[in-house]
């Protein structure tokens, strides 16, 4: 688990990465962390995990006080790591010199909720300012600036103090100087909570190109749900532990192909996406039995990729009955009837499948039923 | 080219800066006033000896000062012309005596300085000619201009040409103004009198016969003082004490300068403003940290290191002093100008003080400059998100 480098490990789900693997820029493992001394010492982060490859998009959510910020701010070496191991960039944080926690926090883009802009320079000399540490010449840094300024809409402030410009231009300001410098990861605490929706999408879409054209990994914290979209992964927080780190394509296609099982084709899409959440991967070579006829079924599989051999034994001689591929599942029978296993399942080749247990099945087919039965008594009382 | 942030920072926050800027302004006036008042009290204490044309001078041992020199036999300054190398020798009196103001019959102390009019004394060729000619009589005295009015003047100067004439008493005696010379009798009394030597003994019957308040003494073209002065130390006993020009300058100074509270005044004065100084800049600047926090916790995030931050303060530091330090000297020209004219004392400007009030000035604003460094560590960039 986990040492195949194109398969990461959540504390709670497991997913598999179906595009060519990328490098990792970010590196969590183990990670606690604690606030106070002595008697108030309160555990803030509990076991947490996390990979993070370059050009994605990360959106982390979770309530107020669940401990996102703190992991956002140990990304960025903003505190110190107390137990466990971050990997940011290649540089292991646990540990490390102030020098070279400087060294990494230059490849890092920081844009804060609040924009903290120094009011006595320009929009220009601000965003120059994210750039002076590095070996720009003085007119490099004047494109740049100029570039990402009237990108953001700005064009026509460049030589505005923060004092003239509106709350969200100040932002936008602070969102071109975090990026300025061509960082290597930008982390970002509610970007758009100051900005209307177009020039929100303004922002968004910067970040898209950046992740996709330069690679750049994001790392954001947003209650925004209008920019939900732009997110690849989306690692939902509660409590100082991560619960769920969701891959958003996949867990739309996910939620495609339960919605094909009869038992869950009424459940609602927040639904399905809570059973997509609750799966895990399952990897299985060539050969593998993954179900044995006659032994009690624990789980419901789904096909994500690769080919597996339906093979029922009825005594006197085995008989293949269907082969399976991408999107068809297996399994749910036996969940469903509380029988054993009518089939032994094999795969034919490398295969990637996703599995639910049992009772999480058992779950959300009761789900099922009691939303039913809520929207009855709704329409009833409305009458 | 990189940001100035600190310039654009001071400009920026005018009215803060103008506070700074004003506040070391007003620490640089102080220390400009306190030295220039302490270089007063030196040239004023010194003042009267710089007028006299002398190489060596022989007075008691006792002397305290020109108001109170105290006195040794005349025998000794007969002895003291005897020495080899030196040409000529001169007695010279001083004391302080009532003065009756002519309008109001007040009583006043004022230097009476008792010269014999044939022996050149003065470095001024044209005082020694207004000596010859205008003291002849016992009675005539040649006043100072810059006497204080309180003595009673015609016309209410000194300077007035009415004065001459002008009939009154010193120590019970007559006298009448011959004339004027222009001197100040520094920090003795507020007022002073040339008289000569006949008309002092009148004057000042305090003083024995035969004996005189100062011998001095000037040396054959050649001669080197100090050398003169120690054959002369060796011939003549101890109740005279022999120096040479540079020596009594120098005493005198020291004299008034440590043996009095002028100097621990004007010191504690100077010490005074650059605490105050100090403390305003300081204020300043961490108010400006302190309101830049989370800017400055912002540079730190983006990978500044703290001397970067440390060198903003410092360099707004120094640019406060700087920038404090012009108006300051501009202002107290002007209040020196204002005291030397109004208060008669010549406070005077220096080069030395000038270096000196420029690196107290920088170190008063590097000192705050430090304390307020100490803030930016505050700037802690985990408190942004």
């Amino acid at each position: 688990m986990g040492t195949e480098p194109n398969i990461r490990a959540t504390s709670s789900t497991m997913w598999v990465r179906t595009s060519a693997p990328r490098s990792r820029t970010i590196r969590i493992r183990d990670v606690q962390h604690y606030f106070g001394e002595g008697e108030a010492r309160k555990q803030a982060l509990f076991n947490n995990n996390l990979d993070v490859y370059e050009g994605e998009i990360v959106i982390m959510t979770g309530p107020s006080g669940s401990g996102k910020t703190t992991l956002l701010t140990l990304i960025g070496t903003l505190r110190t790591v107390q137990e466990g191991s971050l990997r940011v960039l290649g540089r292991e944080l646990a540990g490390a010199s102030r020098d070279e926690l400087v060294a990494t926090r230059r490849d890092i883009g920081f844009i804060f909720q609040a924009h903290n802009l120094f009011g006595s320079l320009t929009a220009m000399q601000n965003v120059k300012m994210g750039m002076e540490l590095f070996d720009f010449s003085p007119k490099e840094m004047k494109d740049r600036a100029t570039t990402l300024l009237e990108r953001l809409d700005l064009g026509k402030r460049l030589n505005y103090k923060p004092e003239s410009l509106s709350g969200g231009q100040k932002q936008r300001v602070a969102i071109a100087r975090g990026l300025a410098h061509g960082p290597r990861i930008v982390l970002a605490d509610e970007p758009t909570a100051a900005l209307d929706e177009k020039t929100g999408r303004t922002v968004v879409t910067l970040f898209q190109e950046l992740a996709q054209q330069q690679g750049v990994t994001i790392v954001m914290v947003t209650h925004d749900s209008r920019i939900l979209d732009v997110a690849d992964r989306i690692v939902n927080m509660v409590d100082g532990e991560i619960r769920s780190d969701v891959v958003v394509q996949e867990a739309a296609l996910i939620c495609e192909f339960l919605q094909k099982l009869r038992a869950f084709e009424k459940l609602t899409p927040a639904t399905l996406a809570s059973i997509a959440d609750k799966m895990q991967a399952e990897q299985h070579s060539a050969g593998d039995v993954i179900t044995r006829q006659g032994e009690p079924g624990d789980k419901f599989y789904l096909i994500r990729s690769g080919e597996v051999d339906v093979v029922i034994d009825d005594g006197t001689r085995k008989r293949l009955v269907a082969r399976l591929k991408d999107g068809d599942f297996f399994g749910e029978t036996a969940l469903l009837t509380g029988e054993p296993r009518n089939a032994t399942i094999t795969a034919t080749k490398l295969s990637l499948l996703y599995s639910l247990g049992k009772e999480d099945f058992q779950a959300a087919i009761s789900a099922s039923a009691s939303l039913r039965e809520e929207l009855q008594k709704v329409l009833f009382e409305r009458q | 080219m990189k940001t100035p942030l600190a310039w654009l920072n001071l400009i920026h926050n005018r009215v803060r800066t103008a506070v700074a800027v004003s506040g070391v302004a007003f620490a640089i006036v102080l220390m400009f006033m306190q030295l220039g008042f302490l270089e007063a009290v030196k040239a004023s204490a010194t003042l009267i000896y710089k007028g006299l044309d002398f190489d060596i001078c022989i007075r008691s041992p006792d002397y305290l000062n020109m108001a109170d020199a105290r006195t040794f036999p005349g025998s000794r300054l007969l002895q003291a012309k005897g020495t080899e190398g030196v040409a000529r020798g001169a007695a010279f009196q001083t004391s302080v005596a009532p003065w009756r103001n002519p309008t109001s019959g007040e009583k006043r102390g004022i230097l009476v300085m008792g010269i014999g009019t044939a022996d050149d004394v003065f470095l001024d060729p044209q005082l020694n000619r207004t000596v010859r000619q205008s003291l002849k009589a016992p009675e005539d005295v040649l006043i100072d201009t810059k006497t204080s009015l309180e003595f009673g003047p015609r016309n209410g100067s000194w300077l007035d040409d009415a004065n001459v004439g002008l009939q009154t008493e010193i120590g019970g005696s007559r006298i009448r103004v011959a004339g004027h010379f222009t001197r100040g009798a520094g920090l003795i009394a507020s007022g002073a009198v040339l008289i000569n030597d006949r008309g002092f003994r009148d004057v000042v019957t305090i003083h024995p016969p035969e004996q005189v308040s100062f011998g001095f003494l000037k040396l054959k073209a050649g001669a080197r003082p100090d050398e003169v002065a120690a054959r002369m130390r060796k011939s003549l006993p101890d109740d005279v004490e022999v120096l040479t020009r540079a020596e009594t300058l120098t005493r005198e100074t020291r004299r008034w300068v440590w043996e009095t509270n002028y100097g621990l005044i004007f010191f504690a004065g100077v010490v005074v403003a650059v605490i105050v100084g100090t403390a305003i800049v300081y204020q300043v600047l961490v108010s400006e940290v302190t309101s830049l926090l989370p800017e400055y916790a912002t540079m730190r995030a983006m990978g500044y290191r703290d001397r970067y931050l440390a060198g903003i303060v410092l360099q707004q530091a120094l640019a406060l002093a700087l920038g404090g330090f012009v108006p300051g000297l501009v202002l107290s020209q002007i209040m020196y100008r204002i005291t030397s004219s109004r208060a008669g004392i010549p406070v005077e400007f220096t080069w030395f003080n000038f270096f000196l009030v420029l690196g107290l000035s920088i170190v008063m604003c590097m000192v705050s400059g430090l304390l307020a460094m100490r803030k930016t560590f505050l700037a802690d960039p985990a408190d942004l998100f």
